[in-house]
């Protein structure tokens, strides 16, 4: 009558005795004295990245569920979020590299599930060695929520594509130097099944990537233009035509990524509680509302994270619940951080201190209560109910996909 | 329909049997248009038939008792799925009243010998009981509690008023709070003493009645240690939170399908109306919330189980906070979607609306849940 129904190869013990491992890997390799990576200036976190990418690559923990044989650590997806908690409860980044969260959370997964033999030889362990920067080439200026209306067209000639386009929104691709795209490759083909998934470098002619300045003040994205830009002809996942297949079973991993978020989150509120007793706020009834309000949402999110893994071991894949996943968090992200402004009052209209640690996501352990670190979580919750399809999709997909509501009525020709 | 059964998909197959178990008996024996005839004035001697039946056929009331006194034993997950699916049928069965207060309080109490002589028939459903703690409406520290008890010649007796005692119409036990001279005291009183005075009120949830108990000098057994009584009653309010929330869950999980099904089928300008964005997020919002409660419901039954109390607690305040405000949330938006016909009286939305509403009350609002999890974090408040 047990219902901690975790499976029989990885049972409560055994994640225990990897979350020992995990401990010691962490201990044996973050300096001493580590507060977390947000707690470091930033050419001291940029000396420290370095030599701890390399220990995640030496340990396999870099791309925790891939197989050992393309440099994984070959965890199951349990062990993997022990490792993420851990992780991020000691504020070690698992990701060192500004592209590393695109390459293995995005593309990485993808070329395990559709990649030939060959691919998967070829890219997986330029990833993991850093000598493939991946940038993410969905969005263009015209489609951005509409993902498979896209302009961007490619071509067989002898034995490469030959792509022309526009692609906008690429976080952090200004530091890449490869991108997987969308293109449409037949035009006679109804919208979906003109489309085909390709892999093309950015680093050649007729290729002009230009940074982005988003409202935080920083580059976190770029465009990318292709002109005549070429990839191998064996640079696609899937067949041609079954691009839209492969995009979006990639966008069930993006969504997924939720299994240490209510650590993340938790730190993040330790540091408010902080923050609350700093300003005299502790016997505020609204503030105190709003707090544990806060510190709830963070243990449903645990919970959830809880079943997600439950489901896992049970054997299912992640589906549309991972909308669910990514509505709630960035929900919650945007009350957080408008949390953290009220706490700092006036003080939230000037900006001072040690900077954010981080482009997406919430800050990690040791990022300090500065006003330039929370003006930055606040400016950037705004784009997390953006980015990785907008709130308003993720509602579509969970009415029409979840609850099997009917589908809203397309525009002629986009039976997509 | 094609409901997505996230339930059923993440549960053991011993927590799914059970759950379909319960869910065919109550579909037999109590569905809504039976539970409104039950609700009637003459329904209450059927409420206690189908109680009984509830208790003998499916264990309902033992199954989180120990087999010294009856019961099954089984963990407090168990409990949780029997009370969501009561809580999707609005069964009005003293299931809250007998086995979720009064035997949580006995079995908390640790006194073995009013378990022995009180479970028994509490498990066979022979016997109803109920708990009588708080007087005022706000007040579940049960701060400000009058009614008294006096100890002579080892005989309590006990004076006071006790309002909201939850199926106090058809239970025959109360345990009642009340301070001595020595500290605060939880009472068994017998209701069918005459010095007993139950006051019937019109409730606005007919499902779950609630009377006024008037206990004139009543003599009563003492239940657990003298000066123990708020603590047994703390005690008591955590587990029952948890299994608020869980009833919580069903109210909510089912006025959603039937939001979810009039969406469907419902056609307005020519489409169905849940192929409107404004309907089908609202429909998602609702969604996301109930699986944000499930989860919770499940991971704090779990924290009973393991014995964790500081977890326990924090996820028992979380879960009525929650819980109160999704349940609350999801019917009023079914009678939205519903349209005219959610706000009629034939319809049942309005049902599960006003057991949403009258959840949310009972056991603390979701500000009085916040603010206990606020004082884990920052310290009560002067």
């Amino acid at each position: 009558m047990t219902t901690e129904a975790v499976s029989s190869e990885a049972g409560p013990a055994r994640l225990d005795e990897f979350r020992g491992q995990v401990l010691e890997f962490l201990a044996d390799n973050l300096p001493d004295g580590f507060r977390g990576v947000g707690a470091l200036a930033g050419d001291v976190r940029e000396a420290f990245l370095g030599p701890w990418r390399d220990a995640l690559v030496r340990t396999g923990y870099i791309a925790p569920e891939w197989p050992v044989e393309y440099g994984g650590a070959g965890l199951t997806q349990q062990q993997r979020i022990v490792l993420d908690e851990e992780s991020a409860r000691a504020g070690a980044p698992l990701w060192a590299l500004p592209t590393d969260p695109i390459g293995f959370g995005l593309l990485g997964s993808i070329v395990l599930l559709w990649g030939t033999p060959e691919q998967k030889q070829h890219f997986l362990p330029a990833l993991v060695s850093g000598e493939h920067r991946w940038a993410q080439g969905f969005s263009e200026p015209e489609a951005g929520s509409d993902l498979f209306n896209l302009r961007t067209r490619a071509v067989l000639d002898g034995d490469e594509w030959v792509v022309d386009g526009h692609k906008i929104w690429q976080t952090q691709g200004h530091k890449a130097n490869w991108i997987f795209l969308l293109a449409r490759t037949d035009p006679a083909a109804r919208n979906r099944d003109a489309l085909s998934f390709l892999l093309v470098p950015l680093d050649q002619p007729g290729v002009v990537v230009t940074p982005i300045r988003s409202m935080t003040g920083e580059e976190e994205f770029a465009e990318v233009r292709l002109e005549g830009a070429r990839t191998s002809a064996a640079n696609i996942l899937g067949a041609p035509g079954q691009g839209a297949q492969v995009a979006l079973s990639l966008l069930g991993f993006e969504r997924s990524a939720f299994g240490a978020a209510h650590v993340h989150y938790g730190s993040e509120l330790d540091r408010l509680v902080v923050l609350t007793r700093e300003q005299g706020l502790e016997d505020d009834p609204g503030i105190r509302q709003r707090l544990a309000d806060a510190r709830i949402k963070i243990e449903v999110m645990k919970a959830m994270s809880f079943q997600a893994r439950k489901r896992a071991a049970a054997g299912s894949s992640p589906g549309p619940e991972s909308s669910v996943f990514k509505l709630y968090q960035t929900t919650f992200d945007l009350t957080l951080t408008e949390l953290a402004m009220d706490l700092l009052g006036m003080g939230a209209t000037i900006t001072t201190g040690q900077p954010s640690a981080t482009v997406l996501g919430p800050d990690p352990v040791g990022t300090p209560n500065s006003s330039a670190a929370w003006q930055s979580a606040y400016l950037r919750s705004r784009a997390a109910v953006i980015y990785g399809g907008s709130s308003q999709i993720q509602r579509n997909t969970i009415g029409e996909q979840v609850l099997g509501l009917p589908r809203e009525p397309r525009p002629t020709g986009g039976r997509a | 329909m094609s409901w997505p059964a996230d339930a059923e998909l993440v549960e053991d197959q011993d927590h799914a049997d059970f759950r379909s178990s319960v869910r065919s008996f109550l579909a037999q024996h109590a569905p809504t248009r039976r539970v409104r005839q039950l609700c009637d004035d003459a329904g209450r001697v059927e409420r206690s038939a189908l109680w009984r039946q509830l208790c003998t056929e499916l264990g309902v009331a033992g199954l989180c008792v120990p087999e010294e006194f009856g019961g099954q034993g089984a963990p407090a997950s168990y409990q949780v799925v029997l009370l969501e699916e009561l809580g999707r049928t609005l069964a009005p069965v003293p299931m809250f009243a007998s086995t979720v207060l009064a035997t949580t309080a006995l079995l908390e109490s640790g006194d073995a010998e009013a378990c022995k002589r009180w479970l028994p028939a509490m498990v066979r459903g022979e016997r109803v009981a109920t708990m009588a703690a708080g007087e005022r409406p706000h007040d579940w520290d049960l701060r400000s509690v009058t009614t008294t008890a006096t100890c002579l010649g080892g005989r309590w007796r006990v004076t006071g008023s006790k309002p909201w005692v939850v199926d106090g119409d058809n239970a025959t036990l109360a345990l009642v709070l009340a301070d001595s001279a020595d500290g605060s005291v939880l009472l068994a009183v017998d209701l069918d003493d005459e010095a007993v005075r139950r006051e019937v009120s019109a409730t606005l949830d007919p499902t779950r009645p609630a009377v006024t108990i008037h206990v004139d000098d009543v003599v009563a057994d003492l239940v657990g240690g003298v000066g123990e009584g708020r603590r047994i009653v703390d005690a008591t309010m955590r587990r029952a939170a948890v299994a608020l929330a869980a009833e919580q869950l069903g109210v909510a999980t089912r006025a959603l399908e039937m939001a979810v099904e009039q969406a469907k089928t419902r056609v307005q300008f020519g489409r169905a109306i849940g192929s409107f964005q404004s309907l089908k997020h609202l429909l998602a919002d609702c969604y996301v919330e109930v699986e944000g409660l499930r989860a919770s419901v499940r991971h704090a039954a779990q924290a009973l189980d393991d014995g964790d109390p500081a977890q326990a607690t924090l996820l028992a305040h979380l879960c009525k906070a929650v819980g109160s405000d999704v349940a609350l949330d999801v019917a009023g938006a079914s009678i939205q979607v519903h349209g005219g016909i959610g706000f009629t009286w034939e319809h049942d939305a309005h049902l599960y609306f006003k057991r949403a509403t009258v959840s949310r009350q009972w056991l603390g609002t979701p500000a009085y849940h916040r603010d206990k999890v606020a004082a884990l974090m920052l310290g009560a408040t002067a």
